[in-house]
């Protein structure tokens, strides 16, 4: 008998059925610790995980994925579902993007899949860093960012993938963005980030956001909020790029440039 | 590219210029970010351009932009009347503003 569950967070909540060989530790493992997870009576769910011939599938409405053969990956792909809807039926906007926290403020890099940010991120957090978020940033109004820090999963080579669990940073309030920074591995290439405009980094930020579509208004104004007061920058990064120190090194001259400009 | 309702290349000074209540738009610094509710675009705008934006959100006569440009920046008239007749154009060609005859009642 199928087990329901749910999932709530940062104003949105999503409801799971999942198989009896699944327990409510595995389902913690792979979501988010910003989510609560519960058992729950049963009823209507969002996203119905289902077992046949020794294969898991995912049931979203008339849409179905996998089918995954391991449960590990099956639950890879029930956690993706989970945070995808959270993030769509949020008030808060999600962004596609990595993010840190750097001496108290976030760092925060846009991008679609296969850019390299869980790398990058996991990189940094090595070094230091607060871990915040590998895939989706979250952005209030305000443009504060807070985390959402599910296990990194780091690709290694075309099939192979490894979890790296890293504990999120936080801050009651959010953390403020210090910097936009859009980047994404090339090989070879050296770290040498040019500047954007506000304007330039919110056009290119917005395409990286969830609820572009249905709540255009909202991701619009979080956005603006976010690389409002950011410093802003664009470039290609090789292998190792950037690191923490660069990054350190960036945010001093943004922090003099806006002494300057103040 | 001219005007299909204006042949002669150039929207008339006294047209009524107006952003469209399609579109949200966004100050950022000195530039604006606008988005299209019709097709789920997103522009951006230069400084200048964002000033002309935010004349726009009152209907105002081209002239009336162009008078008020004249007298913030350092250009020459017709330099400044042709620089602004291609961004409305540019403007309307994205349905980003509407355009009304001089009663201010007829989108063009």
């Amino acid at each position: 008998m199928d087990g329901s569950y749910l999932f709530q967070g940062y104003g949105a909540s999503v409801r799971v059925d999942a198989p009896a060989d699944i327990t409510l530790a595995d389902l913690r493992n792979q979501v988010a610790p910003e989510l609560s997870t519960e058992k729950c009576a049963d009823g209507p769910s969002d996203l119905h995980l289902t077992r046949w011939n020794g294969e898991y599938h995912l049931i979203h409405g008339e849409r179905r994925y996998g089918p995954y053969r391991t449960l590990h990956n099956a639950l890879r792909g029930l956690s993706n579902g989970i945070h995808f809807m959270i993030g769509n039926r949020s008030p808060l906007t999600f962004l596609h993007a990595g993010a840190v926290e750097i001496d108290g403020w976030a760092v925060v890099f846009p991008g679609r899949s296969r850019w390299g940010k869980s790398t990058l991120v996991s990189s940094l957090v090595d070094q230091g860093c607060g871990y915040l978020s590998d895939e989706y940033a979250v952005v209030s109004l305000e443009g504060s960012v807070f985390p959402l820090s599910k296990p990194i999963r780091i690709r290694i080579g075309e099939e192979g993938a490894v979890d790296v669990n890293h504990v999120g940073a936080s801050a009651p309030g959010g953390f403020r963005c210090a910097a936009v920074i859009l980047t994404r591995y090339e090989d070879g290439a050296t770290w040498e980030p040019q500047p954007l405009t506000p304007g330039q980094a919110a056009l290119e930020t917005l395409s990286s956001a969830l609820q572009s579509r249905d709540e255009p208004d909202q991701v619009l104004h979080a956005v603006a909020a976010l690389v409002g007061n950011a410093g802003c920058y664009q470039g290609p990064r090789g292998c190792g790029e950037p690191t923490a120190a660069m990054i350190r090194s960036l945010l001093e001259v943004e922090n003099l440039s806006r002494e300057a400009r103040a | 590219m001219a005007n299909a309702r204006f042949p002669n290349g150039g929207i008339p000074l006294e047209i009524e210029v107006v952003a469209s209540p399609r579109q949200i738009s966004c100050e950022l610094a000195d530039e604006a970010v606008i988005l299209n509710l019709e097709d789920g675009v997103y522009y951006g705008l230069n400084p200048v351009a964002s000033r002309v934006w935010e004349l726009v959100q009152e209907p105002r006569t081209v002239r009336e932009i162009r008078d008020s440009l004249l007298s913030e920046y350092d250009i020459e008239e017709s330099t400044c009347t042709q620089d602004l007749l291609d961004l409305l154009g540019q403007l309307q060609r994205w349905k980003l503003i509407e355009l009304r005859d001089g009663n201010g009642s007829s989108p063009l």
